[in-house]
């Protein structure tokens, strides 16, 4: 299907909740971010989804027909962790799948809105001519929703795939299969599930207001929710050149400005978080290798200050020899940052201690435009919803210099921003894992 | 020339790859990795072996690679890391569990003057990426076997490098590919100039 993309300028006066109360009432997916810092890009929202793609064979043939100059969204979606075992040679990988939603998903919607954050009175409205066989929707509704309605609803706590001895565990073994010379560093995580009345609406903008976010994400598909708070972007194409930028190493701000600094430069100084970044550095230059020349580290370390934490990062570029979304994936996917190295063995590790698939999560939001650019987060901090179901996943990188009990207990302290958005006392967690046998 | 880039399952294989595209111009370079059967009939110029997990006995058909066509042929052998404690295991010295495990932090090594180490000052750093490495060696022991050793950790006197005394094998401990490597591309340059350009 051939597509061509027709632009009108709005004058309206929105912020992100009203991006998300649109893209609630037309199955949507909005990509949000709330700095005003250029590099992350505008937010992006498509709604009234008209076609699927879940082979990134069909993606590639559709994106391969309707390219184009214009660097308007042509597809929204994801792609989930467990995508990885159809990448890699069969039998290295188990096929431990979680399926809340599809492995591999993108979206052609019937309308784009791009939004500026440094200009809150108007939005690009971008509508799609497709066929007259799919329902379409009035330009002149697009607008007309309710404001989003805040309940005070509150969640409980239902349980964690691994309890905090088994993350212990799971934390020493992975040291001993580092000292036997499997790994270097490997990402465990567990998967937290609770019940909400919040509406996932409500959730989003909570979450939404709880720090600055480069990579966010609120979609909605057949009545299931994804909302990210992502700071990391796994890769974005810009006329042939890529981008991937790891983040390894977080600390806390501070209130008072010299501690602040102090905090900063205990980051920097740290030999375990810049030898975490080294390898997976080391790690994604190897991947960028594959498809591109010229391969870069632009900054190490360079500092990613949000609300609340500093991040260490690096900015990896290189010039690539292929334009085809699916050679890129191929080389990249699954993130260096959230699988460790090696890759290969590391995720079967994962696999073994976690024993369960992790499914969108550490998998990828973004957008693939008419011009073959396209921009990915990597799906961290991020939370689904299925009718008052929600979980989430919350981990780290486990080194050699790990502790087993401070890994544990980093776990809860990542996920405080979602406890507190779920309006979860934390301490509910501790209580049940300590009690639980 | 071909040279057969050995993959052991890496994650730092196509880094290795685009150094020795960049000092081995006009050359093919063929990755494979470890389980495939068909390098056993390959043609080739110059092995490269990767680095890679585990231990150097867990790495595919390269023993038997190593033994009826690297030796014999006396083909030009370039081991990084596992690539290393791979050579070092085939002439029988014992590799297993160090000291001073270090992933991704650029240490001070030590190099004795072979050609290897042309150009490059007497102590430099470069990245290491190992748990496992050379063991029972004695203090001051400069060769073992068949085997020669080119370069130290300065703190622990850890074998960084070694090179066959007879035939074309060269391994390095250290990761010549990493980026923390300042000198990682003049090692390659050497090694291509050493076996091949004399």
């Amino acid at each position: 299907m051939k597509i061509n993309p027709v632009l009108n300028t709005l004058n309206v006066l929105w912020d992100t909740d009203l991006l998300f109360s649109v893209t609630d009432k037309y199955d949507g997916a909005c990509l949000f971010t709330s700095t005003d810092d250029q590099s992350y890009g505008k937010n992006i929202v498509g709604i009234n989804p008209v076609l699927n793609f879940t082979d990134i064979d069909v993606l590639e043939s559709f994106l391969r027909e309707n390219r184009s100059a214009s660097d308007t969204p042509l597809v929204l979606g994801h792609i989930a962790y467990d995508f990885k075992d159809r990448l890699e040679d069969q039998g290295l990988y188990k096929n431990v799948h979680e399926r809340i939603f599809p492995e591999f998903q993108f979206t052609l919607y019937e309308y784009y809105m791009i939004a500026d954050n440094s200009d809150r009175t108007k939005i690009d409205l971008i509508r799609m001519d497709i066929p007259r066989k799919y329902d379409r929707i009035d330009p002149g509704s697009i607008f007309k929703v309710d404001p989003v309605r805040i309940s005070g609803g509150k969640s409980v706590y239902k349980g964690s795939s691994l309890t905090k001895e088994q993350y212990q565990n799971s934390v020493s073994k992975i040291r001993d299969y580092i000292l036997k010379g499997d790994i270097y560093q490997a990402n465990l995580t567990r998967k937290i599930t609770a019940e909400t009345d919040l509406t996932p609406v409500e959730l989003a903008v909570r979450l939404k207001n709880s720090n600055s976010i480069g990579f966010g994400v609120f979609a909605k598909s057949e009545g299931k929710y994804v909302i990210s708070t992502s700071p990391e972007r796994f890769l974005k194409t810009d006329n042939g050149i890529l981008t991937s930028s790891p983040i390894k190493g977080t600390v806390e701000r501070s209130d008072d400005e010299q501690k602040d600094i102090e905090n900063l430069d205990t980051l920097l100084n740290s030999q375990k978080e810049l030898a975490e970044l080294a390898m997976i550095v080391d790690l994604i230059r190897n991947d960028m290798n594959k498809v591109c020349t010229g391969v870069e580290v632009k900054e190490f370390p360079a500092v990613m200050k949000l609300r609340n934490v500093y991040h260490l990062y690096s900015d990896v570029t290189g010039m690539l020899v292929t334009n085809k979304f699916s050679d890129i994936i191929a080389a990249l996917f699954p993130g260096g940052s959230i699988t460790g190295c090696p890759k290969i063995r590391a995720c079967q590790i994962i696999e073994e201690l976690e024993g369960i698939g992790r499914g969108l999560y550490t998998g990828n939001y973004g957008y693939v435009s008419f011009n073959g650019n396209m921009d990915f987060n990597i799906m961290i901090r991020t939370l689904f919803c299925d009718k008052g179901n929600i979980s989430f996943n919350a981990g780290g990188g486990i080194t050699l210099l790990s502790d087993p009990e401070n890994e544990y207990k980093e776990t809860i302290h990542k996920a405080k921003n979602i406890y507190d958005a779920l309006n979860m006392e934390e301490i509910w967690e501790e209580r049940y894992c300590l009690t639980e046998k | 020339m071909k040279i057969l880039l050995l993959d052991n399952y890496d994650s730092f294989t196509y880094n290795l790859k685009s150094q020795l595209e960049r000092y081995s111009s006009g050359s093919e370079i063929i990755v494979r990795r470890n389980r495939d059967e068909s390098v056993l009939d390959l043609i080739f110029d110059c092995l490269v072996i990767s680095p890679g997990p585990m231990t150097w006995r867990e790495t595919g058909v390269l023993r038997e690679l190593f033994k009826n066509r690297i030796v014999p042929e006396k083909i030009p052998v370039l081991g990084i890391c596992l690539g290393m404690q791979f050579i070092a295991g085939y002439y029988g010295i014992e590799v297993d569990r160090i000291v001073n495990p270090v992933h991704g932090t650029a240490v001070e090594i030590r190099h004795t003057g072979s050609g290897l180490f042309k150009k490059i000052p007497d102590t430099f750093k470069a990245a290491r990426y190992n748990s496992l490495g050379l063991i029972n060696i004695g203090q001051g022991e400069t060769e073992k076997n068949s085997l020669v050793f080119t370069s130290f950790e300065a703190d622990s006197g850890t074998v960084m490098s070694l090179e066959h005394k007879t035939l074309p094998f060269a391994g390095f401990q250290f990761h010549t590919e990493s980026f923390l490597t300042g000198i990682g591309d003049r090692i390659i340059g050497n090694f291509m100039e050493y076996y091949f350009e004399n």
